[in-house]
This record gives structure tokens, sequence and C-alpha cells, in this order.
């Protein structure tokens, strides 16, 4: 029986993941979200680096962009 | 009275003559002289009865009036004094709503120069944030691919950063 596809399951990066990384990636995301299917990878480069997991509704934003905003939001308050 | 050298017959005369002379004036011209005397002494006793009367009166007019003339003389110091009171009062609040009213306005002055240097502040610092989070983007987009790579496995491992977020907030 065939686990059932779910949309918007995705792993966004600012550069292109070596398989090694690809597979702690998803290791960490179906640790993080569950699940059994695999998410799908994408390249943004307006994340600058790190990754952004994405699932469903739920985004886990490890990058350097969201560390940045997060930076300037701390700094303007 | 012939060694004497005096005629005894013109004597006779003459003491007729007197006699006849102060009868007729003591029955027709003493009287109405003397009378006419009283008379006129009586009417300049009147008359400075009356003048004295007058000037008396004249006195008396005289003092009234003067009293009369200090009263009103008094009165208007009195009334002197009291506008001047009244205009120094009115003069020492004006010169005090015009102390306050400066005070005020160098109060609001200063807060509104203070305000103004803490915006001054506020948008220097937001720039300098600005400037140095644009910075900071060029130096990240400008890294090495190990660099890159090294803030993969970062986030990878990282696991203090796991915060999962709803995608609307």
């Amino acid at each position: 029986m065939r686990a059932p596809i779910m949309s918007n399951r995705e792993i966004l990066s600012a550069l292109t993941l070596t398989p090694d990384e690809k597979q702690k990636a998803v290791a960490k995301f179906l640790k993080i979200f569950g699940g059994v299917a695999a998410p799908t990878f994408r390249i943004a480069p307006e994340i600058l680096g790190g990754l952004v997991f994405k699932n469903e509704d739920k985004i886990l934003d490890a990058s350097v962009a969201e560390e940045l905003s997060q930076l300037k939001k701390h700094l303007l308050s | 009275m012939e060694g004497l050298g005096i005629d005894w017959r013109l004597l006779l005369i003459q003491t007729i003559n007197f006699l006849i002379l102060f009868f007729v004036l003591k029955k027709w011209v003493y009287p109405p002289l003397i009378k006419f005397l009283e008379a006129r002494a009586q009417k300049i006793q009147e008359s400075l009865a009356a003048s004295e009367k007058m000037r008396s009166e004249l006195k008396s007019f005289e003092l009234e009036k003067e009293k009369e003339r200090q009263k009103m003389a008094g009165e208007a110091q009195l009334m002197l004094e009291r506008v001047r009171t009244e205009a120094a009062a009115e003069k020492g609040k004006i010169i005090e709503s015009a102390k306050v009213q400066a005070g005020n306005i160098v109060v609001s002055a200063q807060a509104q120069i203070e305000n103004e240097k803490q915006k001054t502040k506020r948008e220097a610092a937001r720039e300098t944030i600005d400037l140095s989070i644009k910075l900071a983007r060029k130096i990240v987009s400008s890294l090495s691919e190990d660099e890159a790579r090294s803030l993969i496995d970062k986030a990878l491992e990282n696991e203090s950063s796991d915060y999962v977020q709803s995608r609307n907030s």
C-alpha cells in the first residue's frame, strides 16, 4: 500500500546540497514533523545560507536571512 | 469890685445872657442834638454788630469750606492710593502671568528639542542598523562554498533553533 503523498513538504537551501547533507536534512525533517513522505528540495538564494524546513502550514526557519531579520528586530526594539 | 476891674452890671448881663442861652439850648437844642447823636451812636453800634456778625459768619464759612476742602483732599488721596494699589496688583498679576507663560514656552521648547534629539538619535540608530544588516547580507552572499556549507551544517546540527512556526505567524 502506497503512503499518501503529502504536498508542501520541502527543504530550502541557498545552494545545492550534497547527498550527505540531503540525508541529514531529511532525517531532521522527519524527526521534527513526522510522517513518512520525504520532502522535496528547492534552491532559494534569498535565504542567504542555512536551511528552511516547510511542512504544510508549519515552518522551521534556520536560515541566515531569518537570523539577520531577528537581529534587526532585537536591535530596533 | 471896681477895684478888681470887674463891672458887675456887665457881669450880670452876661450871666443873664448865659442863662438865657443855657435855657434855650437845654430846651430846644440839646435834646434833639443828643437824640440825634444817640441815634447815630446806635446806628454805628448796630453797623458794628452787623459787621462783626458778618465777619464771624464769614470766618465760620471759611472754616467750613476749609474743612470740606480737606475732607475732599483726603478722599482724593485715598482714591489715588487705592488706584495705585490696584494698578500695582494688576501689574504684578500681568508680570506673573507673563513669567508663567514664558516658563511654559521654555519648557515646551525644551521638550520639543529633546523630542527632536531623541527622534534624530532613533533615526540614526535605525539607519546604522539597516546599513549593518545590508552589509551582513552582502558579506554572507559573498561567502565561499565551504563557508556556506558550514552554515548548512550548523542549521542541521543546532537543535536550540528548532522553533517551528505557523506559516501565517
